[in-house]
């Protein structure tokens, strides 16, 4: 028999010294910045409510929680009772994401800069990266420019016919009737394959039905947008960014839609995170915040090629 | 018939598509922001040998495609058609020129072939990948000509004809690469 070592790392000890000294190095940048590192729970009753985020939901001495899937509900709570500008290394965990680029169990580093804007966040996040990665700064477009470029078509002023023989002539082997699902595939097929390999590109301005947790606003062009950035480092998504939504009634409604969504693609509906919406009936201050994917950051930075190369225990032997 | 969920997909995978049989060779999964996760498939086809691009997404499925491959003699030509023989069962199953494709160039008497069965039917057939062959005519060569990288056309005791160098002669024994067509070393006996 030659079976693998399944009780061994599947990541090498020199490759783990390094990620280790990339997690102080990113520290220091924010203790540097009068950022103080925050720990919230792993464990929650409330989970972030979006349409493809699947939370792992469990009982415990007969209480209902989920896992996180990224830190943003309690570290909101913290920016409304007056932490000021935060940062945290969060595990977070997702269901039905697997592959080289995706674990289920993943870092995240997430911060929240108060009194940003959507801009200045893209600048700190490019200091940030620049400072763990040999990566060069290689421009930014907007999510319409970046899809009018790749496709020819306009993700705004198209119709769903429109999107959808274009993603049935791509390859999409279901009819997809929700138009951000097709904008999705679209972008996932033919935009993201375009973009730069050689460095660091953002994409912002993302459509008002992908705000999430963004605020929108009006563009130059006057049509509405969300104030929402990525950031592709090696043509690899590494990072997602909101001038964050403050209003609790827009949020309420973004969740309920979500909510909908999923009862349409026969996933479990999700909790209204009462928490949260409570506390931003308090105030969220005025900031911007952004979750950075640390294993992909990691795996560029050593020039490795999968996200087991960086994790010691990957899903296939934890 | 077995049903393959998307977790289970993986290249080499052998699927049903609108009928046909395919084999993926490439599956990634991809999960695009806020988008849902996709998995995105190159798919081959077992009978014409093209290639088709599809995504699917985390709750769909494909049937399993009944595939089996079978080593079989190559026995004789019966009209157009082309009958092997299962050295197990004594099966003699007649082959189309169309099911042959490239391969009937390839065959002689007595030859071991790699049959592809899709719900019991031949769909295609592969020579050994490498096979020694008599040239049987071969323009003669001009004298003094020892450049390898010059070619001319030959044909072997099959029919078919390949680019050979120059210095090969009729009645020597060549190895050529079935897959390309293409000629690797002369054979000394």
């Amino acid at each position: 028999m030659n079976l693998p070592h399944l009780y061994l790392p599947s990541a090498t000890i020199d490759v783990l010294k390094a990620r280790s000294a990339l997690i102080q190095q990113a520290r220091h940048f924010f203790l540097d910045r009068g950022f103080w590192e925050v720990d919230t729970p792993l464990l929650s009753a409330e989970t972030v409510v979006d349409a493809h985020i699947h939370p792992v939901s469990l009982t415990i001495d007969g209480d209902h929680r989920f896992l996180q899937t990224s830190p943003e509900l309690a570290m909101k709570r913290l920016l409304v009772a007056g932490s000021g500008s935060i940062f945290q290394f969060a595990h977070a965990v997702r269901a039905g994401e697997a592959g080289p680029l995706h674990n289920r169990e993943f870092l995240l580093l997430e911060w929240y800069r108060v009194g940003a804007s959507l801009w200045e966040l893209m600048d700190d996040v490019g200091k940030l990266v620049t400072s763990l990665m040999q990566l060069p700064h290689v421009g930014s477009a907007s999510y319409r420019q970046a899809f009018l470029q790749s496709t020819g078509i306009d993700p705004l002023k198209a119709t769903n016919e429109e999107l959808a023989d274009r993603c049935q002539s791509a390859g999409l082997s279901f009819v997809a009737k929700d138009r951000d699902d097709l904008l999705n595939f679209l972008w996932a097929d033919q935009v993201e394959p375009t973009l730069p390999k050689e460095g660091l590109y953002f994409i912002y301005h993302y459509p008002a039905s992908q705000a999430a947790l963004a605020d929108v606003i009006q563009d130059e062009d006057g049509n509405e947008c969300a104030e929402r950035f990525e950031l592709y480092a090696r043509g690899i998504e590494l990072a997602n960014g909101y001038h964050e939504c403050r209003d609790p009634r827009q949020l309420r409604e973004w969740f309920i839609r979500q909510n909908d969504r999923r009862v349409q693609q026969n996933a479990t509906t999700l909790p209204l995170p009462d928490y949260l919406l409570s506390a931003l009936e308090q105030g969220l201050p005025d900031c911007s915040g952004v979750a950075v994917g640390f294993d992909r950051l990691v795996m560029i930075s050593l020039e490795q090629q999968r996200l087991s190369d960086v994790i010691p225990f990957p899903d296939d032997r934890c | 018939m077995s049903v393959y969920h998307t977790s289970d997909f993986r290249k080499g995978l052998k699927v049903e598509l609108e009928g046909e049989p395919y084999i993926m060779t490439e599956c990634n999964f991809v999960k695009p922001g806020k988008g849902q996760a996709l998995y995105k498939c190159k798919l081959k086809s077992l009978i014409k040998g093209s290639v088709l691009d599809r995504t699917f997404k985390s709750d769909d499925s494909l049937q399993a495609a009944d595939v089996r491959e079978s080593q079989m003699q190559y026995l004789y030509r019966s009209g157009d058609n082309f009958v092997f023989m299962d050295p197990d069962t004594f099966d003699q199953p007649e082959l189309t020129p169309e099911q042959m494709g490239d391969t009937a160039k390839w065959l002689k008497d007595g030859l071991n072939c790699n049959i592809v069965f899709y719900n019991e039917r031949p769909i295609s057939v592969d020579a050994p990948n490498h096979l020694v062959l008599e040239v049987v005519y071969a323009e003669p060569g001009a004298r003094g000509n020892t450049a390898t990288n010059v070619t001319k056309t030959a044909k072997v005791e099959t029919g078919a004809e390949v680019q050979v160098p120059i210095f090969i002669n009729q009645g020597d024994k060549i190895k050529v690469d079935t897959r390309t067509g293409e000629y690797i070393e002369r054979v000394r006996e």
